[in-house]
């Protein structure tokens, strides 16, 4: 038989694809919890896993271009400006990060390993990614306040963050989905 | 007594003569009658056959068989049969007398070996209901879940130990820091979202 897929069973395939497909996957929420909303461990851990990610590749990363350059003995003044370069890389390389992952899935692999979703009140979904750059810049703002922006969290009713109420949006805890 | 005997065997056999030309007369007609009859029979089952293919013949024309299929049609007649065979049974006994022989195997074999099975998975894979079912079967809850039980690793064990010990510690952490400010150790909650029923995440 004729292993080779044709292009009719291709276009059968896209068709009962886009059919099946939803607008977006509906949020479910973990049934059995005291709040649906993530707190501040499960939180804080996720992003330990996204910055261990976001770090681990801007490392390598670095490293495999600092041996390279290394080998070129460039001034000094150059040096500087490839490192500020890299730093500007690694700054659009963690917004890009977590704009993407809000942006498209809600989840980040952080929040994905600890099954929580950033959804947007206001939408009901998925945040546009707009809303998900604001909502970084209000995570770093309230990082930067000693930490203050993110604390709020253990006294507001929907466990929101500073950058949560500036981006109108809440986490959830989701069941558990494979990795 | 010689001259007697004789004299009487002579004299019977002239008196039986005649009795004996009419006996052999007779013989001979009745097997001239026989031939008679069957070359009698014969010309005529010549003449019957001929005219039986001559009926044959015309019935077998294109005519006839028209004229006799639409007045079959007209009357039903195949339906008819059709609703009686199926009344009484007989298709299901010939459905089980041809699957219960070899004739069935034989069919089947020659038409699996044959470019049939080919020509219809082609049709099939190009057909979007059968992509339809696949892709409902793969979302059915029984298959994700096995998927998820082999894709159930280390890692997967570990995340999971980590994300209950979290969610315990959120709560712990939010009582702790309520008390600490004093607004309520009972760990009042906010409602739950409204959330639609089909939102992207």
């Amino acid at each position: 038989m004729n292993t080779e897929v044709s292009g009719a069973t291709r276009q059968a395939q896209r068709a009962a694809a886009a059919r099946l497909r939803p607008p977006a996957p509906p949020v479910v929420i973990d049934p059995g919890l005291a709040s649906p909303y993530a707190g501040l461990a499960t939180r804080t851990l996720a992003l330990a896993i996204d910055a261990a990610v976001i770090e681990g590749v801007a490392l390598f990363t670095a490293v495999t271009v600092g041996l390279g350059l290394s080998l070129l003995h460039l001034p000094s003044d150059v040096n500087k400006v490839i490192a500020g370069v890299g730093a500007l890389i690694w700054a659009l390389w963690s917004l890009g990060y977590f704009v993407f992952f809000w942006s498209t899935t809600g989840q980040t692999p952080g929040n994905r390993v600890m099954s929580i979703t950033v959804i947007d009140v206001q939408a009901r979904g998925r945040l546009k990614p707009r809303r998900a750059l604001l909502r970084f810049v209000a995570l770093c703002v309230g990082a930067a306040a000693l930490l203050g922006g993110i604390l709020i969290m253990l006294w507001d009713d929907r466990r929101r963050c500073f950058q949560d109420r500036v981006a109108r949006t809440v986490v959830l805890y989701t069941p558990r989905q494979p990795l | 007594m010689g001259v007697i005997d004789s004299t009487y065997k002579t004299a019977a056999g002239m008196a039986l003569l005649p009795a004996r030309a009419a006996l052999a007369a007779v013989e001979g007609a009745a097997e001239l009658e026989r031939r008679g009859r069957h070359e009698l029979a014969t010309a005529a089952d010549r003449a019957l056959m001929a005219a039986v293919d001559l009926a044959v013949e015309r019935l077998l024309s294109d005519e006839v068989v028209d004229r006799v299929l639409a007045q079959l049609e007209a009357g039903h007649v195949a339906q008819r049969v059709t609703e009686r065979l199926l009344d009484d049974g007989i298709v299901e006994q010939v459905a089980e007398r041809v699957l219960a022989g070899p004739e069935a195997e034989r069919m089947l074999v020659s038409a699996l070996e044959g470019p049939l099975v080919e020509e219809a998975v082609s049709r099939l894979l190009e057909n979007q209901a059968v992509w339809v079912l696949v892709d409902e079967i793969a979302r059915s809850p029984s298959v994700t879940e096995a998927i998820a039980h082999q894709g159930t690793g280390f890692a997967d064990q570990v995340a999971e130990r980590a994300r209950e010990r979290s969610r315990n510690a959120d709560a712990l952490l939010e009582r702790v820091a309520r008390r600490l400010s004093r607004r309520g150790a009972s760990g009042h909650e906010g409602p739950r979202p409204s959330l639609p029923e089909s939102s992207g995440t």
